[in-house]
Order: structure tokens, then sequence, then C-alpha cells
């Protein structure tokens, strides 16, 4: 089934679904709503946890307001409804201790994760948020296959790390932050310097 | 018969290539598979040949033609199939040559035939301008007037004349790809001339300019023997970051001289981040890479090579802490390793959350040492980190430099190898390397070390120590140590046996000559020597191991006599299963003379003067080799019945 036709639905784009399953309506923070399928919705430990204690009728979830999603924008949504409908009904894996982790992207999820990487990240958040134990390790493992072939150079900018010189600098900063004494003893310190001072004392 | 072919034929999968070199012509060429190839060639007529078929071609009523290469290749059996690719392609597998006066109007006439009746696409044309004659512009625009976008256009030439060069390389407009080999006998400055297809591919580019770069569109570019000035180059980056070219993203252009970083990389704010690579940001969030690099096959010549990218950028340290450990979890083993060092805070991040399980570190000193990291699951998912000597270090990597335990600046380089994930580092001394990255390893990775595979060849006697006492430190002893080595130094052989402390020692390496070697202790568990011509009673009456497999060796079934009565008087105590293979017959009669043993199930059994039982058991292994015998003898020791 190819990204394009997994069946989320957007409440404003197309009909709702013939079959006689129970669709739960869901709504993101920007206020896009969704139907989503009850086996979908079990990839999610999150969600499925909700929905059972919530305990919905068929017209409940005609009648009652969409289920907010309070953290997650219409645009990742989206994404992660397309992923649960397409592998919904598929066991959630169990971790086997292994590590390096063996993780295989199935194609239908390396064209879902077809996106940049700022969607990528918020996809990121909302498989940890919504529990999706699988969503969760081929994002993650997408993330990881960003490193092959590159320097620390080249690891540093792919992956906003920073290096020990800045490290020490924003916990200096932090600290600072925290007492403003120590940035006027740190001033002080500068002056006597520029002043021609060997000691502090 | 011509109506009912183009009404009842439709050829698919098929496209036609154009060739104007020394003859003219079409290949037409299966989608499927490339090898199955037709040719239709238009050659000058030539009276001293004898051609005996005509046929009807375009508003040509009487047009010579031939099958001769078929007929010929044939006869000489098999000459088809002995020709180089590339040749089989042109040929075809049929050839029909048709003769004209005039090559140039055959190939349109042949055209207008085969298009009408077999209607397909046009996929390529290769032009020689040596060839081509004085035609060059009408066969061009001849060409351009044809309503197909042709995806490749390969010209050719050598020494040809600048001007149809010009015309070619201004006329030519493939979609795909366009590949001038040709070398123009001479050259002047000329205007910038607009390239637009995806590829572009000039071989001789002495001609070139700057603003001749500025002016092109393609994506990916390829200029050999370029006379650019480390100021030129200077100032083609500085226009890529300005904005220009914005559909470039790889460009690799070679200079015959050596070139100054200093000079090529001025204000541009380029950060090195390899030996031979730098980065600059340019206009629209792009990213440049650049490496300068010598080329090894023509030793003159520099190449640069320029990767325009959006590099992928993803906060990791701002996912949520599960998905941070799962996406290092994630990660192959060399990539956690660089990244354990990136800073002190990451060693720290991956030292508290990374625990590699379900996998294992065996040291290998053969021609290469190396670290090979195994999953236990998956044998078959294997990383490396290799240690070279450093007058090997490699071009065609990222090349940096890290330090390691003591040592400082040891030059890394990371290949992209997907199937086989790996780490070079290149040290003066191997053995030092070898100790430091496992320390290194280890600190981190803590993973178990299932054994050592080495090869005495490349040892010194000095290195070879070394690593004896390094593997002796090991607590617990290393589980099994592997010992190879063809026509190696018996002394080293004899020193491993001798030194090393490993629960398992087994050793395929053979000797070149050996002496007479005198007692020799082992304290070693279990010994395993494959090729043991050397071997002796005396040895094996030496060794306190468990468990003992001598193959192959010369010991005689009188001698292994003598050593069974040893073991009744209480030579060997700890000794509970000793093999011998043979390729030979085994007297049963002589092996256990004077032991009194008796028959029971299939084996001999005796007692030992201390009151413990041994077995002796004889067994053909003809399944693993024809003629291959083991006799086994077992011990079966007081301690372990109780």
């Amino acid at each position: 089934m190819s990204v394009e036709n997994a069946p989320v639905v957007d409440v404003d784009e197309a009909a709702i679904p013939v079959e006689k399953k129970m669709y739960y309506r869901f709504e993101s923070n920007d206020k896009k709503e969704f139907r989503v399928s009850e086996l979908a919705i079990q990839q999610s430990e999150t969600l499925n946890r909700l929905v059972e204690a919530m305990g919905y009728t068929s017209e409940d979830v005609e009648n009652k307001p969409a289920i907010a999603i309070e953290n997650i924008d219409g645009k990742t949504l989206k994404l992660v409804f397309q992923w649960c409908e397409h592998h919904k009904g598929e066991a959630i894996p169990v971790d086997d201790g292994s590590v390096p982790k063996i993780v295989e992207i199935p194609e239908f999820d390396a064209k879902l994760m077809d996106i940049d990487n700022g969607l990528l990240f918020k996809l990121i958040w909302a498989a940890d948020y919504l529990n999706i134990v699988q969503l969760l390790n081929v994002s993650c493992k997408k993330v990881a296959n960003m490193a092959q072939g590159k320097t620390p150079a080249q690891l540093r900018r792919v992956y906003l790390l920073p290096s020990d010189e800045e490290d020490e600098a924003a916990k200096r900063a932090a600290q600072e932050a925290q007492d403003p004494r120590a940035r006027e003893v740190e001033e002080e310190f500068e002056e006597r310097k520029r002043q021609g001072g060997n000691s502090f004392f | 018969m011509k109506r009912t072919v183009k009404e009842k034929v439709k050829v698919r999968n098929h496209t036609l290539t154009i060739f104007l070199d020394s003859d003219f012509g079409f290949i037409i060429q299966s989608d499927k598979n490339e090898e199955i190839t037709e040719s239709f060639t238009v050659s000058q007529k030539d009276t001293s040949k004898c051609v005996q078929l005509f046929g009807e071609i375009g508003s040509f009523k009487q047009v010579p033609f031939s099958y001769p290469k078929r007929m010929e290749l044939s006869m000489e059996g098999g000459a088809h199939e002995r020709m180089p690719k590339s040749d089989r392609i042109r040929y075809g597998q049929t050839w029909i040559v048709t003769y004209w006066d005039d090559k140039f109007v055959g190939l349109k006439q042949l055209y207008g035939e085969l298009f009408d009746l077999f209607p397909m696409p046009l996929f390529g044309l290769k032009i020689d301008l040596s060839e081509v004659g004085s035609n060059y512009r009408s066969i061009i625009t001849w060409f351009n007037s044809l309503l197909h976008v042709v995806e490749i256009i390969e010209v050719e030439g050598e020494d040809c004349d600048f001007r149809r060069y010009l015309y070619a390389m201004k006329y030519l407009k493939p979609w795909d790809r366009l590949t001038i080999n040709a070398k123009p006998s001479d050259y002047w400055e000329t205007d910038p001339i607009k390239f637009w297809t995806d590829q572009l591919y000039i071989k001789h580019a002495s001609w070139l300019y700057l603003k001749h770069i500025k002016e092109m569109e393609s994506s990916e570019i390829r200029i050999w023997y370029s006379n650019f000035t480390d100021e030129e180059i200077n100032e083609l980056f500085c226009s890529l970051k300005d904005g220009y070219n914005p559909y470039l993203k790889t460009l690799s252009f070679s200079i015959r001289r050596s070139a100054n970083p200093e000079t090529f990389l001025k204000d541009l704010n380029a950060t090195q981040f390899c030996e031979d690579a730098w980065s600059f940001v340019l206009a629209g969030r792009r990213r440049c890479e650049v490496t300068y690099r010598k080329r090894h096959s023509e030793p003159d010549l520099r190449m640069f090579s320029l990767t325009i990218e959006k590099l992928p950028r993803l906060p990791l340290l701002k996912l949520p802490s599960l998905a941070l450990v799962n996406v290092l979890e994630s990660m192959k083993f060399v990539n956690l390793f660089l990244f354990a060092n990136l800073s002190k805070r990451m060693k720290k991040i991956v030292k508290e959350n990374i625990k590699i399980r379900n996998h294992t570190i065996t040291p290998i000193f053969k021609i290469e040492f190396v670290f090979v990291i195994q999953s236990t699951k998956n044998k078959k998912r294997k990383e490396y980190i290799c240690i070279y000597p450093s007058e090997m270090r490699a071009p065609n990597c990222w090349n940096y430099f890290e330090n390691i335990g003591s040592m400082s600046r040891i030059p890394f380089g990371v290949p992209h190898i997907p199937d086989a994930p790996s780490i070079w580092t290149f040290w003066n001394d191997q053995i030092i390397g070898m100790k430091e990255m496992y320390n290194e390893i280890s600190t981190v990775f803590p993973m178990p070390l299932t054994g050592i595979r080495m090869d005495l060849n490349v040892f010194g006697g000095i290195g070879f120590l070394s690593i004896v006492s390094w593997i002796n430190g090991f607590n617990p002893r290393i589980p099994l140590i592997e010992v190879e080595g063809e026509n190696c130094h018996f002394q080293l052989l004899y020193e491993t046996i001798e030194q090393v402390f490993t629960e398992q020692l087994i050793i395929y390496a053979t000797p070149g000559a050996y002496f007479e070697p005198g007692p020799l202790v082992t304290n070693v568990d279990q010994i395993q020597i494959t090729r043991s011509r050397w071997v002796q009673v005396k040895h094996i009456k030496s060794w306190n191991s468990s468990r003992i497999e001598i193959e192959y060796s010369n010991i005689t079934d009188k001698q292994i006599n003598e050593f069974l009565r040893l073991l009744k008087a209480g030579s060997n105590p700890n000794l509970r299963k000793l093999r011998f293979k043979f390729m030979r017959h085994l007297s049963r009669e002589t092996i256990l003379e004077g032991l009194e043993a008796t028959e029971a199930e299939r084996e001999w059994r005796f007692q030992l003067e201390n009151e413990e039982w041994c077995a002796v058991s004889y067994l053909r292994l003809h399944r693993i080799h024809l003629g291959l015998r083991e006799l086994r003898i077992d011990i079966e020791r007081k301690e372990e019945d109780s």
C-alpha cells in the first residue's frame, strides 16, 4: 500500500468509511481532525489505553467532541495515523535485547519518512509520546543511519552536538545565570588582568 | 509486405541510437537486455566489393546491402561472443550494411524508412567530430530536427577542429547526459555556452574558463585536465557561495599541478573536517564539501571534488531520552565508537546508556591487524576496526585525527562500506595500536573477548613476545587462541605453546622446518594441533592439558603403546581425552600390547595403576576424509565421577 493510499482520513477531505468498524476521532493542536480505526489505534499504547478508559460507543464517537491530542500538530499526526493504519493488526515488537539493535525499515515506512528533518524530529517526539514502539524504532533507525560514513566533524554538524569547549562555555553561562555574584567576580578578575595584575588576591 | 508489417508489427521496449563515426548508422537496443541489439550501417559505396543484394530504401530504388559480418562471424565460430561487450553492442547481433554514395543521404533515408515502419524512441547519439567531415553542421541540424528528446549524447574526436567542437557543444542538447570525450587540436577564448543537460562530462577542458562553469546549469559536472589557477578556483568557490550554479550538486575537476588550500579557500570561512577536506556554507542554507586529493593512477594530477547538499540536521540531544537511547542503540558499532569520542558529554551518555549485548570482539593479528565485532545472533553481521601501518594511509576515505589513550593525533579514516562498517586507524607501531584501541573500545563498550587469531608469520620476535604478554594479561583467560602461519618459524610456534595462557589453543600453523625440540610444557587446558608431524610422545607426556588432539602426526603405533604404558603408570594426571587422527591403518594389537585391555562395546578398556579406567576406541572418519581414522583415548578420572 502506498503512503498516499493509507486510509487515514482527514475529516475535511474524505467521506466517512463504509465499513462497520469503529473509527475514533482525534484532533491535533492545530484543530485538524482525523478518523482512525480501532485496530490502528492499538499500535499506540497511549491512545489504546485512553480509548479503553473512555469506553466510547459508536454514537459517542460521532456525537462527542474529537479526542484532543494537545502537543502534536496536524501534519505530524497525519503521518502517525497513516503509519498506524498501514501497520494495524501487526504485533507490537518486543525488544530482544540486541545492541546494536536490528531494525529494518520497510519500504512503506521509508517513503513515509521521506520528509525533512524538522518533521522527522516531530514524528519521533509523537511516536515517543503516543508510545508507538515500532514507529519509534524505525524513525530512530533513520536518524541512526544518518551517521553512516561520517567523520566526527560531520557527526557534530549533522546532530548539532557541542564540543567539550562549547559544553564548558554553556555550563559557565548557566552557572553565571544562576549566580550573579559569579559574574561580578569574573568581571573583576578580567578587569584586574587588564590592569596587569597577575593574581586576584 | 511493407504495409502488412507496418500495420501488424509494433516494436515495443526498444530504443534507437544513432552513431556517426567511420560509418553511420543505427543501433536498436532492447530496454530489457542491453546486449540484445541489431544494427543498420550506412557505409560508403565501394565498387571493389561485389554486392549482390539490392533493396528499396526511401526514395532510392536500388540500394546495395549485405549481411557481411553476420555470415563471417557465424563461419568464424563464436567470434561475436569473443568481442568486447561495447563492440558487440556496436555491431549488433544482427547487422545489415547498406552502401551509399553519400553516407549522410543514406542515413536520412534509412532513418525515415526505419521510423516509418517501426516508430521507437531515440535514446542517444554518438558522434565522432573527426569522422563526420565538413557536413557536421547539416548533420547536427538534421539531428535536432528529429522530434525527440534524446537522453544521452557522446561526442568523440581526437584532435578535432575547435570550431566543430564548439558547434557540437552549443547545439547538441541531450536531456540526461552529455559526454564530451573529444580533444580539440587547438583552442581560443570563447563566450560562455549554456548547458542545461543534467550530467555534463568534459574530458579535455584546457579551453574552459571560469565563466563557462558559471553558465552551466547541470547538476553533475565532471571536468578533466583543466587549466584553472588557484585564484580562479577560489573565484569559482566564492561564486558558488554567492548563489551561482543553483542546480549544482556535484562538481569535480582536475588540474595538472599542486594547489594551495590557503589560496583556493581564501575568504570562504571554510572549516577543515578532514586532512584533505573542507566545508563552507553557501547561499540558500546549503553546504559545500570540498576534497582536494592526488590521483593515484596519475600522480601529477590533482582532483577537486565538490558536493553540495542540504546536510541533514537533527538536534539529537533534544530528542526525548528514550528516543535518544533508541537512536544510539540503532547505530552501527563503529558509529557509536566515533560518537563516544566526540566529547566528554557524549562519552558519558554512551557509557551510561548503551550496553553492547549479543556481540563479541575478536582481535586478529594477520596480514591486517583488526578487531572484528560480531553479532552472536547473526554471524554475518560484522564490523571492523582496522589497525594499519602508517604508510598505508588510505587516500580515498575521510581522513582525520583522533587522540586515543596516551597517543595523540592518530590518523583515522571512515570509509563508506555499507556491508562492512569499518574504521581505519593508522599507527607507527601496530601492536601499540591494537593495545590502545582495545583499551579505548573496552572502556566504553565492554564486550566478551571470545578469542584471538594470530598468524605467526607477521611477527618479529619482539612483537610476538609483546603480544603474548598482552594476551596473558587478560583475566579471566582468553577462551580460545587460534594460531596460523604457513611455513612459520618453528621457534615462534614452540614459544606460543609454552608461553600463552588460554583455555583452548588451536594450532593450524605449519613450521617450515623443525628441529628436535626439547621438553615442551604448556599452560593450556585444551590443545589441538592440526599439522603435527613434529609432535613426539615426549611432548604429549609433558603437557598437563585435559584434552589433547593431535592430527597427522608421525607417531607410530608402538610409540602410542609406549605412551599408554606411561599413562597407566601415572603420567598426565589431568588428561581426560586424547585424540589422534591418522591417514593410515592402526594396529590394535601393537597399541594395546601389554596393557591387559579387555574388549567391551566396541572399545578396549584397561585399568591405570591409580585404579582409574582408560578406554581406547577406533573410528573410521570416511565421511570427513577418505582414509581418515581417529584413535580415541578417554580416561575416566575419579573426581569426575564424584
